[in-house]
């Protein structure tokens, strides 16, 4: 198991910036219509879920994107999977089990991520992101 | 596939060592289920030390789908005998690869038609763009990634649309022993997916066969082939 290490400020935002993205990603089964000023919500009534190729090309894509910008390392062989990454900077921490459960929500069933695990995916990533800003707190990192 | 007692039992206490090192209880899954079938490369017994022990449990358990190495599978008995399941890759896979550790052969229905095979084909046909659009932004690691999981998909597709059930996936993996032999696999697979758009056909196959060439090392490394089987 990895040990924790130093982690900068900008790594911690990465991380919270590649949750926000799968959360951006992740379906809703409501909209938000406004109407003259007002926000209304409406519910989508035939939720199919959303493919689990969708969320890991977009996640492959920000962690190659920070690691083009050296905010995250390159690996030498392979590349990190979302809780190996999570893994490589906070080592063993309650946070990376959250992220592996977050990536079993992800994994779908049967190609598609369905109601109930979008559902535990978005709770998980609202604890995860919980866990990150505390983090940041701890290590005397906000702004 | 028909297996002998010892091989049931083999397999059963490796299952068990899985199940105790990952604290998951055999026991209940075992006295709650109507038939538990492992599958995949452990029952073919291409297993490497850190594969999934694959799992399908008929019954009315509600667990977790993962836990470590164990990737299960819950599917009630109502619901194994609906066209989803019925007409489904996974079933088909397991009556031919799969072993019930508590039965002679696996307790599922299959039919075989071209729901599965076309199923694989819209799946291809969505992947295909997504990774058009986003390939530059890719890394090498994950573009090699990606590569072999449309050569692994469209091999599965060719298996299905001609009847077949599609074996574990270092089975897969064999059968592409030269860079030539993964060429060819791929280019097939934009001369049969995308007739309707021939530019974009081109244009994808060009880009795939290029990176295929470019990322030959990266590609070796991204097999599932057991050496020693």
């Amino acid at each position: 198991m990895a040990r924790k290490r130093r982690v900068k400020k900008d790594q911690f935002d990465a991380l919270l910036d590649i949750l926000g993205r799968i959360e951006n990603e992740l379906p809703t089964r409501f909209i938000t219509i406004s109407e003259d000023g007002e926000e209304e919500a409406y519910e989508i009534e035939d939720f199919e879920g959303i493919e689990v190729s969708t969320i890991e090309v977009a996640i492959d894509e920000a962690i190659s994107e920070y690691q083009n910008a050296k905010v995250f390392p390159r690996k030498k062989k392979g590349e990190f999977g979302l809780s190996e990454l999570f893994e490589f900077f906070l080592g063993e921490h309650e946070m990376v089990d959250l992220v592996v459960e977050l990536e079993t929500a992800l994994s779908g069933y049967r190609d598609l991520i369905r109601e109930d695990d979008v559902e535990s995916a978005s709770e998980l990533i609202s604890e995860i992101c919980s866990g990150l800003e505390k983090e940041i707190r701890d290590a005397g990192l906000k702004n | 596939m028909p297996v002998s007692r010892t091989e049931v039992l083999s397999l059963r206490e490796r299952v068990q060592r899985i199940a105790r090192n990952e604290r998951f209880s055999l026991k209940d899954l075992l006295s709650g289920s109507a038939d538990l079938i492992v599958f995949g490369s452990r029952a073919a017994g291409l297993e490497r030390v850190d594969s999934d022990l694959d799992i399908l449990a008929i019954g009315p358990l509600k667990l977790p789908k993962r836990k470590g190495l164990i990737d299960l599978i819950c599917v009630s008995e109502p619901d194994a005998h609906t066209l989803a399941w019925e007409h489904s890759e996974i079933f088909r896979h397991v009556e031919a690869y799969g072993i019930s550790l508590m039965h002679e052969r696996p307790l599922i229905n299959v039919v075989i038609d071209k729901h599965a095979a076309n199923r694989k084909r819209h799946r291809i046909e969505s992947l295909i763009p997504k990774l058009m659009n986003s390939w530059d932004a890719l890394n090498d690691g994950y573009k090699a990634k990606y590569l072999t999981k449309v050569r692994r998909e469209f091999q599965r597709y060719k298996l299905l649309d001609s009847g077949l059930p599609v074996p574990p996936t270092a089975v897969l993996d064999s059968q592409i022993e030269s860079q030539r032999a993964f060429d060819s696999t791929l280019e097939a697979i934009f001369q049969e997916l995308c007739r309707d758009d021939l530019a974009k056909n081109e244009n994808a196959r060009r880009l795939f066969l290029n990176e295929a060439f470019r990322l030959r090392g990266l590609l070796a490394g991204n097999t599932a082939i057991v050496a020693s089987k």
